[in-house]
């Protein structure tokens, strides 16, 4: 499993790999120690995209004709 | 002087002669007529009162509130329209008038057949197969939106998006929906957003109009842009029973700006209540509770250890009994101690069988207490 900085995964990658941990967590038997830095990883991703959905601003930009992003007026 | 002999009639009895007349006239029930609105007025019964009328001629027309509430748009005088009903004599005005079921603006019906055409020829092309459309992303990180950036549809549209799902990053490729421009800005906004953001889709929306101000979205070379677009395109144009050929284009067909926002995102809530199920997944990994079920293997391993042992201890110890039973029993002591004796010969060999011993032989039996000499008799 990569260990991605958590802070910079959007939503959907925290999420994504959240899911394949609790997967992970499922499928392993008996290795404890594991097991245990699996589920502190899961805890830190699900916090990560509580703050997220908490957090979350819209930005909306205005594409001008020659590419560039403004904030909309 | 008296003009014949007939009796008059009322002139109720006229008005409904008339009114017979026009109404049984097939032609008159179901045509459609052009001319300009004047004198509209929308009473607080609902129903609609104007005169349609040209430079020679002008028709007193009644629209019935049942089919004025249908109606997306209300006329005012001075417009060009083309009304279709049933004539018919209001006796009490004595006066013929339109009973009004459908209104089109004024070269509608030709507007009606262009689009029919260039529909069938973009099917027939295969531009809206359903087997083109593309499935949206679930997550959309960047939403691309191109309407007009003074309309209520973006304003819609921005509301929307921010209460289901602020996490999208939303870019504005702003273009006029309506007017001689539109057609050309809504191609430009559309390449623009695919070359410079990349959006995951676009919404590409307007509110209602007329079917004059929905035109830039039958053009050709929209649908031709639709298509190709890089991103899947969600169109949201007009109401609920508008279809434009951009919406037989698009990847997915909203009814209204707001509901494109919609289809195009998951909500906040939804994830809310996702983003929980798998939590409560995660904890039941947590080091409490996985400590707590190795302890709970380790006891029923312990369970089964002893178990195990126990009943093999309980194997042996029955086989052992049994294998003791059987020794006894066959040991040739016991039988002695039970009475019985062994006959052998002096040298030692066993006699099993009467056979084995001849008349005047001298034998040993072996008694449960000693040894007794003995001489074979003749037999009997």
């Amino acid at each position: 499993m990569s260990e991605t900085p958590i802070e910079t995964l959007s939503y959907e990658q925290a999420l994504q790999e959240l899911e394949a941990v609790v997967r992970q967590l499922e499928g392993e038997l008996g290795n404890l120690d594991a097991s245990v830095n699996l589920y502190a990883r899961g805890q830190q991703l699900a916090a990560h995209c509580a703050q997220l959905l908490a957090q979350a601003e819209q930005r909306v930009q205005q594409l001008g004709p020659d590419g560039s992003l403004n904030p909309l007026s | 002087m008296f003009k014949g002999a007939r009796p008059s009639l009322t002139v109720t009895d006229i008005s409904r002669l008339l009114r017979a007349l026009v109404e049984s006239e097939g032609m008159l029930q179901d045509v459609w007529i052009r001319g300009e609105i004047s004198n509209f007025s929308r009473p607080k019964s609902g129903h609609w009162y104007f005169t349609l009328k040209d430079h020679n001629a002008q028709l007193p027309c009644v629209m019935w509130r049942s089919t004025a509430e249908l109606q997306a748009h209300i006329p005012k005088d001075g417009d060009q329209l083309e009304v279709h009903g049933g004539l018919s004599v209001y006796e009490a005005g004595g006066r013929y008038q339109l009973y009004v079921d459908e209104i089109r603006t004024d070269g509608e019906g030709a507007l009606y057949q262009r689009f029919m055409q260039l529909k069938a020829k973009l099917e027939a092309e295969g531009l809206f197969d359903p087997a083109r459309k593309r499935a949206l992303p679930a997550w959309p990180q960047r939403i691309g939106i191109v309407t007009s950036p003074s309309g209520a549809a973006l304003h819609d549209m921005l509301q929307t998006l921010a209460r289901r799902f602020p996490l999208a990053e939303v870019v504005l490729a702003p273009a006029a929906v309506q007017g001689e421009e539109a057609a050309v800005e809504i191609l430009r906004a559309l390449a623009a957003l695919n070359q410079f953001v990349q959006p995951d889709v676009i919404l590409l929306a307007r509110g209602g109009g007329s079917p004059q101000d929905l035109a830039a979205f039958n053009s050709e070379r929209l649908v031709r842009a639709v298509t190709a677009s890089a991103a899947p395109v969600v169109s949201g144009v007009g109401h609920e029973t508008d279809f434009t050929l951009a919406d037989f284009a698009a990847d997915l067909r909203a009814p209204t700006p707001t509901a494109a926002a919609e289809l195009a995102t998951p909500s906040q809530a939804d994830l809310t209540v996702q983003l929980e199920a798998v939590r409560q997944q995660l904890e039941r990994y947590s080091p409490a509770t996985q400590i707590a079920r190795q302890q709970q293997r380790l006891d029923e391993l312990a369970l089964r250890a002893s178990r195990a042992l126990g009943g093999r201890l309980q194997q042996l110890r029955t086989s052992l009994n049994s294998a003791e039973a059987h020794l006894t029993a066959l040991n040739p002591e016991a039988v002695l101690q039970r009475g019985y004796a062994i006959l052998a010969r002096p040298d030692g060999a066993v006699l099993s069988s009467a056979s084995q011993a001849q008349p005047g032989e001298a034998l040993e039996a072996r008694l449960r207490d000693g040894r007794l000499g003995l001489t074979v008799n003749p037999k009997p």
